[in-house]
């Protein structure tokens, strides 16, 4: 319990489940260089329920982002009022919105708390995250021990029960769990329906908890047979995170859950493609990853498109569709551009849609670096790894 | 504290609209309240409407579309809060109820977001056109408009808030949308023109199907 009048910090992430799970050790660190004082975060109401229970957090503000101005908002009495409106409630405000992966300053928020000698001297790019979280509110990640820099999460007791219940592991019995599906496409493995079958023909006495991705389940599959565990009508997250908790070994994509595991510490196996694995998990003591060694990567790019492969399907446009998306590029207002096509406008904006469609499921295609870790290499690392475990 | 309120409306040739609004808004702008009306050059008695109903009366020529103006008309309150309006919209009650209370610096937010929904010829056209979120409650100065039509205003600030409670209606008659069609501001834009008229007929299609869809059960 924070003792009265201590210092009141928010913390500002609006970013995917991973991003918020590093702000446990930043809030931590708060807690140990200023007992007492009290730390609420700010975060997307898709993914608050995971935070509830953190201890380091005093108190989690789901938000909800706004169109057209993309302002992100916290719900209060008669409805929504934007996060700058809470912020002079507290002490000191360390808004990581903008500041982690624009690296910018924004033109609107008030980002004093984050100057300083840290936030100059960091890039998102290379720099570990954890690392980063803290230098942008002005800690230095050095003066931090390793062990405070782990992230930190609580499955409670009964859905620990729950878990248990799905899985029914018993005594010598490995399970592997499998989750590929990040958040952006270029991070997502898109063979993960072939993988189960690779382990299991290494690992034949291996139950594999396989998450679905077309139907968005987990698959226990054992050697008796499968069973669902559809975790979306029970609880959603809380619940595909507890059931980390039963694996002997989780491979991931690079996403929250890898995130999760390594706080549980759970031996995770990760694939890695846009970005180097140390800028995540440098910290997590039971984490091994399969890096893309094409020389394009890592390319660093968070986006949900390859830069290669969206340039590539650019020269696979007919010409007529290349020159509907350079109006685009050209800022040319649709009505000049129909004009000059010299077609209606409802039907210039029609064929540019679909071109600018076209394009876009052309550069979400598998991109090369996922391409490059096949589901042998996978089986293989994780067999060795088990091997290592065990011994 | 609850701080006095400018209602600011624009109008043009629409009396009946214009006195029933003021009538509705006047009890909730404060002590210090007032009631600023736009007049677009009107050819009927609305000048004379809004001079009985107590209203600071403004006027501008004929623009087609009030938008160029509204900044300028929204700088002319003598009072901090800003409530626009048009004259063929009304505030319904759990809205008059809740804004009194908004109208306070200390909340830090500047500009309040309220939720319209539109009729057309009595229906809730939400299939149609859903339900926006507009920017109507604001410090002076925190909101401007630029001349184009349908474009959203620039906001100054970060400290908003978006109000779930209440709306803003939005009444016309299928009338009146055709007749809006022969505005000669829209024939200079091509792409309004077009995205008008696209949403004419399908008012018009709506209307014709004689389904009472009120929208509710699409918005709950």
């Amino acid at each position: 319990m924070a003792k009265k009048g201590g210092r009141r910090y928010l913390l500002c992430r609006y970013g995917g489940i991973g991003d918020t799970l590093l702000l446990t050790s930043l809030a931590g660190e708060i807690k140990r260089r200023e007992p007492g004082s009290k730390v609420d975060v700010a975060v997307r109401a898709e993914t608050s329920e995971l935070f509830e229970e953190e201890d380091v957090f005093d108190g989690v503000l789901p938000t909800k982002r706004f169109p057209p101005t993309n302002v992100d908002a916290v719900e209060v009495e008669s409805g929504w009022v934007s996060t700058e409106c809470i912020k002079p409630q507290y002490d000191k405000v360390y808004d990581l919105r903008f500041s982690v992966e624009n690296n910018v300053p924004t033109v609107w928020l008030p980002l004093s708390e984050t100057e300083g000698p840290w936030r100059r001297s960091m890039s998102s790019n290379y720099v570990n995250w954890i690392d980063m979280s803290f230098g942008w509110c002005n800690i230095d990640p050095q003066d931090v021990a390793a062990e405070h820099k782990v992230p930190t999460y609580t499955v409670l007791p009964e859905e620990l029960e729950w878990a248990k219940e799905r899985v029914h592991k018993q005594d010598g019995d490995v399970v592997i769990g499998i989750h590929l599906q990040a958040s952006s496409l270029c991070r997502t493995w898109y063979k993960a329906d072939e993988l189960p079958k690779r382990l299991k023909m290494l690992l034949p006495e291996a139950k594999i908890l396989f998450f679905d991705p077309t139907s968005l389940v987990w698959q226990l599959q054992g050697p008796l047979g499968t069973k669902t565990i559809d975790v979306k009508s029970e609880g959603g997250l809380r619940k595909s995170a507890a059931l980390l908790t039963q694996m002997d070994l989780f491979v991931c994509a690079d996403s929250g859950y890898s995130h999760i595991a390594a706080a549980l510490g759970i031996p995770t196996l990760t694939l890695y493609s846009t970005v180097p694995a140390w800028t995540r998990e440098l910290y997590y003591e039971k984490a091994n990853f399969i890096q893309s060694d094409l020389s394009c990567s890592p390319c660093f790019s968070l986006d949900g498109v390859c830069p290669r492969q969206q340039k590539r399907a650019r020269e696979r446009l007919s010409d007529r569709e290349k020159k509907l998306l350079k109006f685009e590029e050209e800022k040319v207002p649709p009505p000049i551009a129909a004009r000059e096509m010299d077609m209606p406008l409802p039907a210039f904006m029609q064929e540019h849609a679909a071109a600018r469609q076209r394009l876009r499921s052309m550069s979400t295609e598998e991109p090369d670096c996922m391409k490059n870790i096949s589901p042998e290499m996978i089986a293989e690392k994780a067999k060795e790894i088990l091997d290592e475990l065990k011994a | 504290m609850r701080e006095p309120i400018s209602a600011v409306i624009f109008v043009r040739n629409d009396p009946d609209k214009l006195r029933s609004l003021i009538e509705r808004l006047e009890p909730v702008l404060g002590r210090a309240g007032e009631v600023i009306v736009v007049d677009q050059s009107s050819t009927d008695n609305t000048p004379e409407v809004a001079r009985e109903c107590g209203a600071r009366l403004l006027t501008r020529t004929r623009k087609g579309y009030p938008d160029p103006d509204r900044t300028w008309a929204y700088n002319q309150a003598k009072n901090t809060w800003v409530w626009a309006w048009d004259s063929d919209e009304y505030p319904d009650e759990e809205l008059l109820a809740l804004v009194p209370k908004l109208a306070d610096q200390e909340r830090k937010v500047h500009t309040y977001w309220i939720r319209r929904k539109n009729l057309v010829n009595g229906k809730d056209i939400y299939p149609i056109l859903q339900e926006d979120w507009q920017p109507r409650l604001f410090v002076k100065g925190s909101v401007q408009y630029s001349d184009r039509m349908h474009t959203h205003p620039q906001l100054g600030s970060p400290h908003q808030m978006w109000v779930t409670k209440g709306h803003i209606v939005h009444e016309r008659t299928l009338e009146q949308i055709e007749k809006a069609s022969e505005n000669r501001a829209l024939a200079r834009d091509p792409q309004a023109q077009q995205l008008e008229h696209q949403f004419r007929e399908r008012v018009r299609a709506f209307l014709a199907t004689g389904e009472a869809n009120s929208g509710e059960e699409r918005r709950s």
